[in-house]
């Protein structure tokens, strides 16, 4: 029998130190493609999931914010525009093809100036203890291999009084509804990823990281854990995805 | 029921005000330049029946509207909702119908009034607007048309206006006010009750006399 340590990529166990790399994989394969991938699989409804997430967050003037995993910077965009010139957004990801898609993006469209951009590993921050007002990792942490190390690194660097925004895929409340959204993941998805992207078995081990990441009374204990007060949740479109957001005090 | 349930329909309401607003400011150039003035500040409005919460932020070149938002805004409006429209559409509202209307304010209640008027002046270049539509050279004919037609509208609907005020002024003259008939009626209740106790009065003097001088048949003029 192995002693090699494993993790879930998907439905399979895969060794620990590999499931970097094919998450690494997945996203520099959907990177050009996601943007439109995400308003085909949601119906568009993933803005307004974000939307929440940057009412929720307190964002104002002169903050200083890290939008972790921030893929193509759809919620630094926003927050750019809401921090202003006093303040300042750290797009980060894990991934460059997703950092350059999301850097190309905001600067065709004008955000420049408060933006910096880092490619960096969630498990370890290259920041120092307490240096954001707010940080948001939206559709980002169930990729990450060490969630609790991940949450425990986003609390180091968040200043006291200040908080984190977890925007998840999670668990639909209602049975009935979870038996139609199984159907539509692992039916109609991968067949779009095929369709649009060229490129199914991306869009499958999407499915699968959703049902493999922790429901939402285990994220809320997770962040907890880590050292967060005041966590609490919100279940948008029936718990498909949560908002899950914690303080440091 | 979900306690942790969060409707996305007012963030939905929110998104598609907020874009409606900015692309409003985007073709009112005087608008725009007055809400410089007021840029940083923030108008709460929590509307009554129905619920519905909204922040409204004055930013560089936009406007910005929250759901949620957990910062004192510099002005809150409290009120019923058609009270709140209404009172932004008029334009002699003055603070005491706030009152009357059950509209609360808590701040600066300068700067609701200042935030109201912004609203209340929104001249919209609508002509702009339809150039991009369809192309200046088309919008501006468009325009044209519509002006004149407008002009002919306002116009027919002032001399409208004045006739009929005139021909309710004329005809109110013979037009009983309920208070005029009550008085009227009442005149005529007086009138009779004089003229019975007149009426009476007379019949007694009449009893009166024929009873000092009783009718004899010697007085009895001859044929």
């Amino acid at each position: 029998m192995s002693n090699e340590k494993t993790t879930h990529f998907g439905y399979k166990n895969v060794p620990v130190e590999h499931k970097q790399k094919y998450v690494g994989e997945v996203f520099h394969s959907v990177a050009a493609k996601y943007d439109i991938m995400n308003d085909l699989m949601s119906m568009g409804i993933h803005r307004l999931w974000k939307r929440f997430t940057i009412e929720m967050s307190g964002a104002r003037p002169g903050h200083t914010i890290l939008d972790l995993a921030g893929g193509t910077g759809d919620l630094t965009m926003k927050f750019s525009r809401i921090v202003g010139d006093e303040g300042k957004v750290v797009l980060s990801d894990i991934n460059s093809s997703m950092l350059n898609v999301g850097r190309d993006k905001l600067l065709d469209h004008g955000y420049a100036g408060n933006i910096e951009y880092v490619q960096a590993n969630a498990e370890c921050l290259p920041f120092a203890d307490n240096t954001f007002d707010c940080i948001t990792i939206a559709f980002g942490l169930r990729n990450v291999t060490d969630k609790q190390k991940a949450l425990e690194s986003m609390t180091r660097v968040l200043k006291p009084g200040g908080r984190l925004l977890v925007l998840e895929f999670s668990k639909p409340t209602n049975p009935t509804f979870e038996k139609v959204y199984d159907r539509y993941s692992f039916s109609i998805l991968p067949m779009m990823g095929k369709l649009v992207a060229n490129d199914p078995d991306s869009y499958r081990y999407l499915a699968e990281s959703i049902r493999m990441h922790p429901d939402q009374k285990t994220l809320k204990h997770m962040m907890r854990k880590a050292g967060l007060d005041r966590v609490d949740y919100h279940n948008l479109t029936g718990g498909v995805v949560a908002l899950h957001r914690g303080f440091k005090y | 029921m979900d306690p942790q349930r969060q409707s996305l329909i007012p963030i939905f309401l929110t998104e598609q005000l907020e874009r409606a607003a900015n692309r409003a400011l985007y073709y009112a150039p005087v608008t725009r330049l007055q809400l410089t003035k007021l840029k940083g500040k923030s108008l709460g409005i929590e509307l009554q029946r129905p619920d519905f919460n909204l922040l409204m932020e004055v930013g560089k070149r936009r406007l910005s509207f929250q759901n949620h938002w957990d910062h004192e805004p510099d002005v809150t409006i409290r009120g019923p909702a058609v009270a709140l429209l209404r009172q932004i559409g008029s334009e002699d509202a003055t603070p005491a119908d706030l009152m009357r209307l059950g509209i609360e304010l808590e701040g600066d209640q300068q700067l609701a009034q200042q935030f109201l008027q912004v609203i209340r002046d929104l001249d919209l270049d609508l002509e702009s607007a339809l150039g991009d539509l369809i192309g200046d050279v088309a919008a501006h004919q468009v325009a044209e048309v519509a002006k004149v037609g407008f002009s002919w509208l306002r116009g027919a609907a002032k001399t409208m206006l004045q006739q009929s005020r005139h021909l309710i002024a004329e005809e109110r003259e013979w037009v009983l006010t309920p208070r005029k008939f009550q008085r009227f009626q009442s005149d005529v209740e007086d009138l009779r009750e004089d003229t019975d106790r007149l009426q009476a009065r007379l019949q007694r003097l009449q009893r009166l006399q024929n009873s000092l001088n009783p009718p004899s048949d010697e007085n009895e003029p001859t044929p």
